[in-house]
């Protein structure tokens, strides 16, 4: 039983309300008469549907393309040429168009997805105007510069139509279409995935989550239906030259749209475009024909007042009256029962092991190297895990152990030796992702939380690894949030915490991927002693619950009490192993720690 | 041989065109992590200052050679309004805010420094070759080149000279160095971080404003100039590396040879093969050639 609300029904003004709206907009062509109060209208269905294809990209997966005018001009392209040289109807032209599209962002997304923040938006600024300097040098095929006149011949096949309500329908249907599919994504693994990435790669990435498949599917969506987008502008305005399909300042609209109206939400770019475009068309109406112009001057001014009053978009003003007036509506389910769930899903207990009981291995290191140019942070070492215990990795600053797990988890190659864990060879696979999916998962000594989703999203992200539902997914996320403490401040976003918070949320996001051995990276550093004691009961939970630990961590009482076995680096080398009375009689380790000074003292 | 000549000769005019205008970009970007999209339209309004200011000083009759310095001049006088003005008066709202946020600012005041111009100069072309033609001509490899493309050249040097000495031997240079690296530890260190921000918005506009002036007398002053520019040097400063000037000088040189090779061997894909170039650099080195990978712990 979902605690969040059953299936949206009818009566939900969340659904009904949203669905007026958009039945009232797709009954407003019908009334508008004035062909030019029309010609508005399109444009705002049509922007609001290709500025809603670059927000899957540009804003769910945080790719801030400048080229969307690329995917644009190919699904422009393909449909006329195809209709213009074999008479192939527009209609087949859509699928090609989108399919070339979307070919398209496959072969150039995986080289871009490399490059970092402006890198990428100036690559993608590169690959339009690219595409554009062909078109025109292949003039063969495209007619050059001159740009196609599309012979006008009215009819459903052809997608022509004399009167401009046919066309408000295909923009309708076209916006339709992307929101139905930003809103699948959304509650999909997919969107939850690009949440992640968008937030932070590598926690993403150490959630088990494919950021780069991620991406390149976005890209793959937001291309095809850019794509779609280009024919439909084919069909209305029946011409089309490289420097119109092709422009940056087009891409640049794009982009635009989708941030006024809000980046990543899936009404965002509808709001957006209903602002912006009858805005941008009514200036240009105005002013765009007389000698000076003003147009362009007044419209950025207000694009600047926009964005320095509405700094998350015109959504994020909008979204708090919206919800007060839903609350206000009959149908609205009452608030989320603020008690504890129903018994939440547990795993059977199992007896912990006694220290040095011969369970079997899990993780094994041979021989582990890792180098950074001339200094080897991690040389030579040997570690083992045995099922269920709770081993310790202690050593001073700079000892390696940080590295250690990153090479565990696959952040870093290494450059000698194996690793196995569970007796399968996991040495250098490659992606972070690969290894959370194999069942280890783990902290970051700098806690890593997508600070602008929610508690209950960050952990559901992390369950969503080892699920395809939501449902399933936020029902595992709510019974790891009972577990460390954070169940009441499951709606709080998450850079709202405090550093203790932090640490569980991101603990309890690391368990909710199912990991049979658990990497805890300084956990109780910056935690006063209260708090301590509480991390120490939380981890001895998750061992009773049979998950294996290996724990980094500099609070000495706290190793002491809560490991079986402690192993101690230094300068990269194991310098001793054993039971934590041993390790702390060792005078390798005194002398590591306090100097030699003081073990001839 | 002839032809490696011309090659080399035309590429460096172009590169020293192209330095101009990047190096400002690029230094804007180093500073204030602000991607300006705005940086062709400082080029602009340094175009139809340096024609206008150009064809007012001719139509007085003064001395000729004078003329170079009222290009100059006007860039400085470009530079000096409007730096500061848009560096307080807008963009300093926007530090720190999301990327996307500062591009759609800067694109914002692109379209309205095209109507600006639009406003202030009209739409028709603006002619101020006077200049162009005053040094005559020289022979070089069988080709004529007017000595206007080599005061182009000298020009770019000594903006360049004059802006790595400003860098790396004056004390406010070393603070815009610091402020490069880490501007919070800069402001704890006791640097005045938004003095250093305007004085490089300001500088990075001057060197804009120059380019388009001394541009000027070789082209037909129009509006809509800015796009091509802007493009382009988006370009160079990638393929050096966003934020690096000695990126900017070898982005510019490598393009403009790139560019001057294409002109003979190939002529309409020479657009083409300089985005080729900046597809292979950032195959190989997706943060540039220059630029440092950031530091990132994990």
């Amino acid at each position: 039983m979902s605690i969040r609300g059953a299936v949206r029904g009818f009566g939900d003004p969340g659904f009904y309300v949203p669905f007026t709206g958009l039945v009232l907009l797709a009954l407003a062509p019908l009334l508008i008469q004035n062909p030019f109060y029309a010609h508005v209208g399109i444009m705002t269905f049509f922007y609001a549907a290709r500025a809603g294809a670059w927000n899957l990209l540009g804003g769910y997966a945080g790719q801030l393309s400048l080229g969307h005018a690329a995917f644009f001009g190919i699904g422009a392209y393909t449909s006329t040429l195809l209709y213009v040289t074999f008479q192939i109807s527009p209609w087949l032209g859509v699928m090609t168009g989108a399919l070339l599209a979307a070919l398209t962002a496959l072969i150039v997304s995986y080289p871009c997805f490399r490059l970092r923040g402006p890198f990428f938006s100036l690559a993608t600024i590169a690959f339009a105007e690219v595409l554009r300097i062909l078109v025109i040098y292949f003039r063969d095929l495209t007619q050059g510069s001159v740009g196609i006149l599309i012979p006008f011949k009215p009819g459903l096949g052809t997608l022509m139509f004399r009167g401009k309500t046919p066309y408000a329908y295909l923009a309708f249907a076209l916006m339709a279409t992307v929101l139905g599919t930003t809103l699948l994504i959304e509650r999909s693994k997919l969107g939850h995935a690009l949440a992640a990435v968008r937030e932070d790669e590598e926690a993403a990435e150490a959630l088990g989550i494919n950021a780069t498949r991620s991406k390149l599917f976005a890209a793959l969506i937001s291309a095809s239906l850019t794509g779609m987008g280009g024919v439909f502008y084919a069909q209305y305005i029946l011409f089309i030259e490289p420097y119109s399909v092709f422009a940056l300042d087009l891409s640049i609209q794009l982009a635009l749209v989708a941030i006024i109206g809000g980046v990543g939400t899936a009404a965002g770019p509808i709001l957006g475009s209903s602002l912006v475009t009858p805005l941008n068309e009514f200036l240009r109406a105005w002013l765009g024909g007389t000698y000076r112009g003003l147009h362009f001057f007044i419209y950025g001014c207000l694009l600047i007042v926009v964005v320095i009053l509405m700094p998350q978009g015109v959504i994020a003003m909008v979204r708090g009256y919206y919800r007060r007036l839903l609350k206000r509506l009959p149908g609205m389910r009452k608030d989320i029962p603020s008690a504890v769930p129903e018994a939440a899903p547990k795993a059977e207990v199992r007896e912990a092991p006694t220290p040095f009981s011969p369970s079997p291995l899990l993780l094994e290191g041979r021989g582990v190297i890792k180098r950074f140019g001339g200094l080897a942070a991690v040389n030579r070492v040997d570690f083992s895990v045995r099922e269920g215990e709770i081993l310790g990795l202690i050593g001073p600053n700079g000892a390696g152990k940080t590295t250690l797990f990153n090479v565990i988890t696959g952040f870093h190659h290494i450059d000698g030796g194996t690793i196995l864990f569970k007796g399968e060879e996991i040495t250098n696979l490659g992606r972070p992702h690969k290894i959370c999916l194999k069942g280890i998962g783990r902290t970051f000594q700098l806690v890593k939380p997508f600070g602008n989703l929610s508690v209950l999203e960050n952990v559901t992200i992390g369950a969503f690894c080892r699920t395809e539902r939501e449902g399933v997914a936020k029902e595992e996320a709510l019974g790891i949030l009972e577990l460390v403490g954070l169940w009441t401040k499951r709606e709080m976003l998450a850079r709202d915490l405090t550093i203790a918070d932090r640490k569980r949320l991101e603990l309890g996001r690391a368990l909710a991927t199912k990991p049979e051995l658990l990497l805890l990276d300084e956990v109780m550093a910056g935690l006063n002693p209260r708090e301590i004691a509480d991390m120490i009961q939380l981890i001895q939970g998750i061992r009773a619950q049979g998950v294996t630990l290996l724990v980094i961590e500099h609070v000495m009482a706290a190793i002491m009490s809560l490991c079986d076995r402690i192993m101690v680096l230094h300068h990269g080398v194991k310098i001793a192993e054993g039971s934590p009375a041993e390790v702390a009689k060792d005078r390798k380790v005194i002398e590591a720690y306090l100097g030699e000074e003081y073990l001839v003292a | 041989m002839n032809t490696l000549i011309i090659i080399a000769v035309d590429g460096v005019i172009f590169a020293s065109w192209l330095f101009l205008i990047s190096s400002g970009l690029t230094l804007i970007y180093g500073v204030m992590r602000i991607l300006n999209i705005a940086h062709g339209s400082l080029y602009t309004l340094g175009a139809y200052a340096g024609a206008s200011l150009v064809i007012a000083y001719f139509g007085r009759g003064f001395w000729p050679q004078g003329s170079y310095l009222v290009l100059l001049g006007a860039a400085l006088v470009v530079g000096l309004i409007s730096g500061p003005l848009i560096e307080r008066g807008l963009l300093r709202w926007m530090y720190g805010r999301d990327q996307v946020f500062q591009l759609l600012v800067t694109y914002a005041l692109f379209l309205i420094l095209e109507d600006v111009v639009k406003l202030v100069w009209g739409v028709n072309p603006y002619y101020a070759y006077k200049p162009y033609g005053l040094l005559g001509q020289v022979r070089l490899g069988g080709i004529i080149y007017p000595w206007y493309s080599f005061l182009l050249f000298a020009v770019a040097l000594l903006a360049g000279v004059l802006l790595w000495l400003f860098v790396t031997r004056t004390r406010f240079g070393r603070l815009v160095v610091a402020v490069i690296y880490d501007p919070e530890i800069s402001t704890a260190m006791g640097v005045n971080v938004s003095r250093v921000f305007v004085v490089a918005f300001t500088l990075g506009a001057m060197l804009a404003a120059l380019g388009g002036a001394f541009t000027a007398p070789m082209i037909a002053v129009v509006p809509g100039i800015a796009v091509e520019v802007i493009v382009l040097a988006f370009a160079v400063v990638v393929i050096g590396g966003l934020g690096s000037l000695e990126g900017a000088a070898l982005g510019a040189l490598i393009v403009g040879l790139v560019r001057a090779a294409m002109v003979h061997v190939f002529p309409v894909l020479e657009l083409f093969t300089i985005y080729l170039v900046m597809a292979v650099v950032l195959l190989v080195r997706p943060h540039g050639l220059f630029a440092r990978e950031e530091v990132r712990r994990i």
